[in-house]
């Protein structure tokens, strides 16, 4: 595992900002954070760079206590985030100059060979660069050096399309040799690439499981009485966002297998069915059920 | 640019329909034997997703004879495997399926079905034969 989370808590003031978050994430996993703003994303990421330290619980990244890395681990970690603070007065080849004797471990080919690929400006000053260039410099200097993990903070935010692409083929290039974790809400985007999903939501970890289970698990379904509506019952477990009207009711099931056994669960609770269709969900649909299920307090 | 036609639809397998939409290109003639094919890198980049899952549908393909991995010159397209017809089956399963379903729905008969199948088909194939 190249990172291992154990239990991590964080609190800000009165507010628990991550609770109890449990999460191991194997090699070359590229792997998805999902969750609403304020859902715990960037502070466990920021537990797990030791940028924050936790108020409970441990965390371990390539083999060591997240609160003792040191140079020898951080040479191998990149990181970008959404909001950097940059040393606005150097050039970017000044900028690179520097980065570069910082490790042990660049490759000078390499950097050249990004920074053309990402339209980089030679003799420009970072702090006169527009956000989308910022990310695209901070993405280069994260992936010079060949990075055992990549950590990403909503690197896409604020893009246009043209660099969300440029940037994703720039991660993308990585994806072979590193682990990623990303956390966005450029959901579309990730779903073509990401590798496992975590949700977290008001601080907690709601699931981590690989993508392929969580979209076969997801359906939208919608469902034609055959007669009298049943009064209504308790939702089964697992189905979200349920609502219809006359004949016609709809929901999301999260546990979905097959449609043999959903229509017999659907017999069961709406009474005799007439008609049933399921639909897959696309990673932003998903998020976006989960995100309004739990604000109105449903467990999945 | 891949040199097929693609278009990912979120919520089901990429795997999946990266394999079928190649399938469908060479079974078309889309995609020629001999034609060079993008490498993993390449596939992956285009489509945006994860180098690994490229590498697996490539792999896959290679393994079922639609591409040919050529020393030194890289991956090409293959020459369409022979059993054309319980392919071309597979490929139309969900179009099959999806009419099969609607047409059940509608309360149309199997009469009905394929009248309406042959019309189109002779609108699309009927021209050219002259």
């Amino acid at each position: 595992m190249i990172v291992e989370c154990r239990n991590l808590t964080k609190r800000f003031r009165h507010q628990e900002a991550v609770r109890d978050l449990t999460l191991s994430v194997p090699q070359y996993a590229a792997l998805a954070l999902v969750g609403a703003n304020g859902a715990g994303k960037s502070t466990t990421l920021r537990m797990m760079l030791n940028i924050l330290a936790p108020d409970s619980g441990s965390a371990r990244v390539l083999g060591v206590d997240s609160v003792r890395l040191r140079e020898n681990e951080l040479k191998d970690i990149g990181y970008v985030c959404d909001n950097p603070v940059l040393p606005g007065r150097l050039t970017v080849a000044q900028y690179f100059d520097y980065l570069r004797s910082l490790y042990p471990n660049w490759d000078t080919p390499f950097e050249r060979k990004l920074r053309d690929r990402l339209a980089l400006p030679t003799h420009q000053r970072v702090g006169s660069l527009s956000h989308g260039m910022r990310v695209k410099l901070l993405l280069v200097g994260a992936l010079a050096y060949h990075p055992k993990l990549l950590v990403l903070d909503e690197p896409l935010s604020g893009l246009d399309p043209l660099m969300r692409d440029e940037v994703l083929e720039g991660i993308l290039g990585q994806a072979e040799e590193t682990t990623i974790i990303i956390s966005s809400h450029e959901l579309t985007e990730l779903e073509g690439f990401a590798t496992q999903i975590a949700f977290m939501d008001q601080g907690r970890l709601l699931f981590h499981e690989d993508i392929e289970r969580t979209l076969a698990r997801f359906r939208e379904v919608s469902v034609t009485l055959a007669g009298e509506a049943r009064p209504p019952q308790p939702l089964p477990r697992h189905w979200l966002a349920a609502e219809g009207t006359g004949p016609m009711r709809r929901f999301v099931e999260s546990s979905f297998r097959d449609e043999r056994e959903l229509a017999d669960k659907a017999a069961a609770h709406f009474g005799a069915i007439q008609h049933l269709e399921t639909r897959a969900m696309s990673l932003r649909d998903i998020s976006k059920t989960l995100m309004r299920a739990n604000r109105a307090g449903f467990s999945t | 640019m891949t040199p097929f036609r693609i278009s990912l639809v979120p919520g089901k397998s990429i795997f999946d329909q990266v394999v079928f939409a190649v399938t469908r290109a060479v079974l078309g003639g889309a995609l020629v034997a001999g034609q060079p094919f993008p490498s993993v890198r390449m596939l992956a980049a285009d489509l945006k997703i994860h180098p690994n899952t490229a590498h697996k549908v490539i792999q896959h393909l290679i393994h079922e004879g639609w591409l040919e991995s050529r020393p030194g010159i890289g991956t090409v397209v293959g020459e369409p495997p022979t059993a054309h017809a319980s392919e071309r089956r597979k490929l139309l399963r969900d179009e099959v399926e999806q009419l099969v379903v609607e047409a059940v729905r509608v309360g149309a008969d199997l009469d009905e079905v394929l009248d309406a199948i042959r019309t189109r088909w002779d609108s699309l194939n009927g021209p050219r034969e002259k």
